[in-house]
């Protein structure tokens, strides 16, 4: 166990190290003045300017510049956005809990109905059941998020007014960002609104979660069902039918646990999906995340922001993948060193 | 438990017949090969199929809905948008955009990602891993996001859209194509192969070409439908073809505004994407099934 | 009572080219504690027939029988679920890969425990205690360590021995072992058939067992079926097809034995018959043996029926092979 762990410490300190030069390397692409981009209309010449050329060790080697650049980075220093002047890093924190919860609800409806519909599909194989996971799956796998978001505003938001157009939340309520959760905020006053703010929350939420789920729980439901069928040939479920194992306790204890083994993977590399998803998600029902804030910070080319911020996503996305293979090992006995 | 027995007196089917015959088996793939068809026509022949200009605007005509609603006219099948231009033109003329922009980004991904998987498959030490490390990198990077990046670099616009979607897709290529050699090099008959002096060329073509086909073209599939899809949320983001040009997304984000005035103007580009990349998946699901039967038992 | 009594047992599998009968009417007793080993190329049937006693054919198969009991109890009578309630609790069936025969993901403990509470002890303690015994009874060194264990830290012939302690947990009184030692390595072998019998003597257990080996069934068993294409051709006493098998297969499986007690390997062709086992869809008509067989003659394009043969047994041929001692008598004419 701990010489997993230590490995994939090691693989994610080379993935800091290799993204850092990614980055900077990107840095060197993007056109114009650097000291300009990075802190704004300064006068070249003045000594403000030379100030800065001197913070980025622009008048040091190439080298010293990325050392720089990193050490900035291990001490959280992203940079200043050049339109609203503050800290990139606490930007992107104020932005970041709103992406969180909107992709942590969306993980979990995938990981349930994805989970639950391919099982059910494996075991009722080539039944009416299996035929409709089998199609629906593959339209939600096909589904143009974008498009998907407008159509369900369409249909619940303005034709049967159902759920909020935008927002995380109605502006008659006033949360107080505790945890940056909107459903644990809204549940930490409950003293000035009870439930109300809570449900409010929660009618906000369901729309966006449900479109930027669609993708990944229609993945997870294919997967879960071939992984299942291929499951579900092997010896041990005829041995453990033999020995008169319920038929509950085969499809999801003998069944699914093996099933699983091949799906966290496939469940890992959703969280780069998710994160895309939540980029277009965000953008269509004006969720103050960090998708949006990236799409914006482009249209005002604001560079510092872009290139923290994707920095930040991609580490975010290699943590979660490196927490995946832990958890591949842990679940995985196959893994565990023969005695 | 199953074994397939062939008698030796009975022929057995080429290669690519039994391909076929697994293919065709598949009935959602067939369905998906015709639909691909049809949207193949209307790309190539869009002049002769489209009735009208997709950029004309016809200003007495703004916001008709399709002709078989109520208050819809013959003369523009699917209604007008805001502008007054006819939707099924531009409809039309969009799917020479979708399938072209995303044949040029399957072409070139593919191209970069084969030759950096066969450099990667055939050398050892610090260049394969660079290669594989930075692959991994991109890969980290949500696909949208990293094309974001890298249109915010060199600006808007469809070429730069094509670029940044390409880049996006080249690891996946990069992955099978490593994987397979290094898997093939590995094999008894490859390492006669090698000892009995055989060239670099006869190796490739004999045994890792059959082996890497299969697992490439299904990749084939698998990138058109995420360029396909990306190129459209580009166009949608505002970051893609920019308007007047008919590319779907770049409809989607233009008719956003009129979502309730004009719903048709949402629905019906959307539907002509979601049908699209459907039947690109559904033709990829059918090529891998066909080409590794020991899948398709599923 | 018989222990098992099958009349007329079939399979059949749709396929895209129509049903496929898989196994042709089966028909075979077995007494209580008897031995009885079925033997035939691979793809003759014999793990479907297995399967198909245990009620553990896949939802697709169509099974039909004109009689199927097990101890006493018409399982044609019974519903799936009672079904396999009661075979559960009255016979245990062994595998050929004992490392997939093992869920890969819970420790042997947990899979041992299962069985055993499903009979019944819910004492934690209890149910501890009398994983080790089994353990100990199928000859596991170290078994509280093994409980730990996952079937993948295990040897080959260790896994299998689990799973004969699993089969055992129920006390059964029939034990189908399906190829047991075929995966396993030689000297491993008969140390399993060794434990196989015991177990039969000790507990009075039937014992099915299953194998392409006729080497292996002829220091141990009572009676042997011989199956062939899905049907049975000769089931007589071990001593009688030994001393003279009637079916011209039998004798071709006697005769492919290369050397008194060596075994072939898995999956080795019958060098004593020309071409191999047909596919169970490309059957040829009349007897099944036909193309391959060195006495076949015009009247073989009709089915044999599965006759008695007096002082022998049932034999599915047209034209069986003369008793050995009658061969001699005719010669001293
Ligand atoms: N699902 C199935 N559908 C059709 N035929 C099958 C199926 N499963 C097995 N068979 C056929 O049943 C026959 C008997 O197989 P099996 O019982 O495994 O033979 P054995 O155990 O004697 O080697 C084989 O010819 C096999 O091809
Ligand atoms: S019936 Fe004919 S073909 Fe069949 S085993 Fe007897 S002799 Fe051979
Ligand atoms: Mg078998």
């Amino acid at each position: 166990m701990i010489r997993i762990i230590f490995r994939q410490l090691t693989t994610l300190a080379l993935s800091f190290l290799g993204i850092t030069l990614i980055f900077f390397a990107l840095t060197q692409l993007i056109p114009g003045d650097p000291v300009i981009i990075n802190y704004g209309n300064l006068t070249p010449g003045s000594e403000e300017y030379l100030a800065a050329v001197h913070a980025m060790g622009l008048d040091q080697s190439l080298f010293q510049q990325y050392l720089i650049y990193v050490d900035n980075i291990l001490h959280g220093d992203l940079g200043r956005s050049n339109i609203t002047n503050k800290p990139v890093l606490s930007e992107f924190f104020t932005f970041f809990p709103a992406t969180f919860e909107l992709s942590l609800i969306a993980t979990l409806i995938a990981l349930i109905f994805g989970v639950l519909a391919g099982v059910l599909a494996a075991v009722k194989k080539n039944t009416w059941v299996d035929n409709l996971v089998i199609s629906s799956s593959l339209v939600g796998y096909s589904m143009p998020v974008f498009w998907w978001g407008m159509l369900l505003i369409l249909l619940f938001s303005l034709n049967l007014g159902l759920t909020p157009v935008a927002g995380r939340i109605s502006y008659v309520f006033d949360i107080e960002p505790v945890t940056g959760l909107m459903l644990v905020d809204s549940l930490l006053a409950y003293s000035k609104y009870e439930f109300a703010a809570f449900f409010d929350a929660l009618r906000h939420l369901i729309l966006p979660s449900l479109v930027l789920a669609t993708v990944p729980l229609a993945a997870i439901a294919r997967m879960t069902r071939s992984s299942m069928i291929e499951v579900l040939n092997a010896d041990y479920i005829l041995t453990a039918q033999s020995k008169g194992v319920s038929r509950w306790k085969i499809i999801w204890v003998h069944g699914l646990r093996n099933a699983m083994i091949p799906l966290v993977t496939v469940i890992g590399l959703q969280s780069s999906v998710l994160l895309t998803g939540a980029i277009l998600t965000e953008t269509i029902f004006a969720w103050p995340g960090v998708g949006k804030w990236m799409v914006e910070a482009i249209f005002r080319r604001d560079f510092p922001s872009i290139q923290g911020g994707v920095l930040l996503i991609a580490f975010f996305v290699i943590f979660i993948n490196a927490s995946v293979d832990l958890l591949y090992a842990v679940i995985n006995p196959r893994m565990r060193r023969p005695k | 438990m199953s074994e397939v027995k062939i008698y030796k007196d009975t022929p057995i089917p080429g290669r690519w017949q039994q391909f076929w015959q697994r293919y065709r088996r598949h009935k959602g793939a067939m369905l998906g090969l015709m639909f691909l068809l049809v949207i193949l026509m209307f790309a190539l022949f869009s002049p002769l199929l489209a009735p009208h200009d997709p950029t004309e605007q016809f200003s007495q005509f703004l916001r008709y809905p399709p002709a078989w609603t109520e208050k819809g006219i013959n003369e523009f099948l699917l209604g007008t948008d805001d502008l007054g231009r006819d939707l099924f033109s531009r409809i039309v003329y969009g799917s020479r955009l979708s399938l072209g922009l995303s044949a040029a980004v399957v072409l070139i991904a593919a191209l970069f990602g084969i030759l950096l998987g066969a450099i990667a498959g055939l050398s050892k030490g610090i260049i394969e891993f660079a290669i594989m490390r930075i692959m991994d990198i991109i890969l980290a990077v949500p696909s949208l996001l990293l094309a974001i990046v890298i249109i915010a670099i060199i600006g808007p616009g469809l070429p730069n859209a094509i670029y940044a979607v390409a880049i996006v897709l080249i690891p996946h290529f990069v992955r099978i194509v490593r994987a397979t050699i290094k898997e093939e090099m590995n094999k008894d008959y490859v390492i006669a192969a090698k000892l009995d002096g055989a060239n670099g060329a006869r190796l490739f073509t004999h045994s890792i070409l059959p082996n890497i086909l299969p697992p490439l073209i299904v990749q084939v599939s698998l990138a058109f439908s995420t360029a396909i899809v990306d190129i459209a949320a580009l166009g949608f983001l505002g970051l893609g073809a920019q308007p007047p040009n008919p590319e779907w997304g770049t409809i989607l984000s233009q008719s956003r505004d009129f979502i309730q005035l004009a719903p048709w103007t949402v629905t019906i580009p959307g539907l002509a994407i979601l049908i699209t990349v459907l039947s690109i998946n559904l033709v990829g699901d059918g090529l891998r099934d066909a080409l590794d039967p020991m899948e398709s038992r599923g | 009572m018989k222990l098992l009594h099958i009349e007329n047992l079939s399979v059949e599998f749709p396929t895209h080219k129509g049903n496929v009968r898989v196994l042709d009417k089966i028909s075979l007793r077995m007494n209580q504690g008897e031995v009885l080993g079925v033997v035939g190329e691979s793809g003759s049937g014999k793990s479907m027939l297995a399967l198909a006693i245990m009620g553990l054919l896949s939802p697709n198969a169509k099974l039909t029988a004109d009689y199927l009991s097990l101890n006493g109890q018409d399982l044609m009578k019974l519903n799936l679920d009672q079904r396999r309630k009661y075979i559960a609790q009255n016979a245990s069936i062994i595998f050929q890969e004992p490392q997939t025969s093992l869920n890969p993901c819970f420790n042997i403990g947990t899979q041992l425990i299962e069985t055993i509470e499903l009979h019944g002890i819910r004492r934690r303690k209890k149910q501890r205690q009398r994983a080790l015994e089994l353990l100990e009874a199928v000859g596991i060194t170290e078994p509280e360590l093994r409980l730990k264990q996952y079937p993948h830290q295990l040897s080959g012939g260790m896994n299998q021995r689990v799973m004969i302690a699993m089969a055992i947990a129920a006390e059964p009184d029939l034990l189908i072992a399906d190829e047991p030692t075929t995966a396993l390595d030689v000297t491993i072998q008969s140390q399993i058939i060794e434990l196989l019998l015991e177990l039969n003597r000790t507990r009075d257990m039937g014992l099915m067992l299953i194998t392409h080996d006729f080497a292996l069934l002829s220091e141990s068993t009572q009676r042997v079926c011989v199956m062939y294409s899905g049907q049975i051709m000769e089931n007589a006493s071990t001593d009688n097809i030994l001393s003279s098998p009637r079916h011209p297969y039998t004798k071709a499986l006697l005769d492919s034995i290369p050397h008194i007690g060596e075994r072939h390997h898995m999956g080795q062709r019958l060098y004593s018959l020309k071409g191999r086992i047909p596919a169970i869809d490309h059957l040829p008509v009349g007897c099944r043996l036909g193309p391959r067989c060195p006495r076949a003659a015009k009247e073989c394009v009709k089915t044999p029926r599965l006759d008695m043969i007096k002082q022998h047994g049932l034999v599915r041929c047209h034209f069986p092979i003369p008793s050995s001692t009658q061969v001699e008598g005719e010669r001293n004419d």
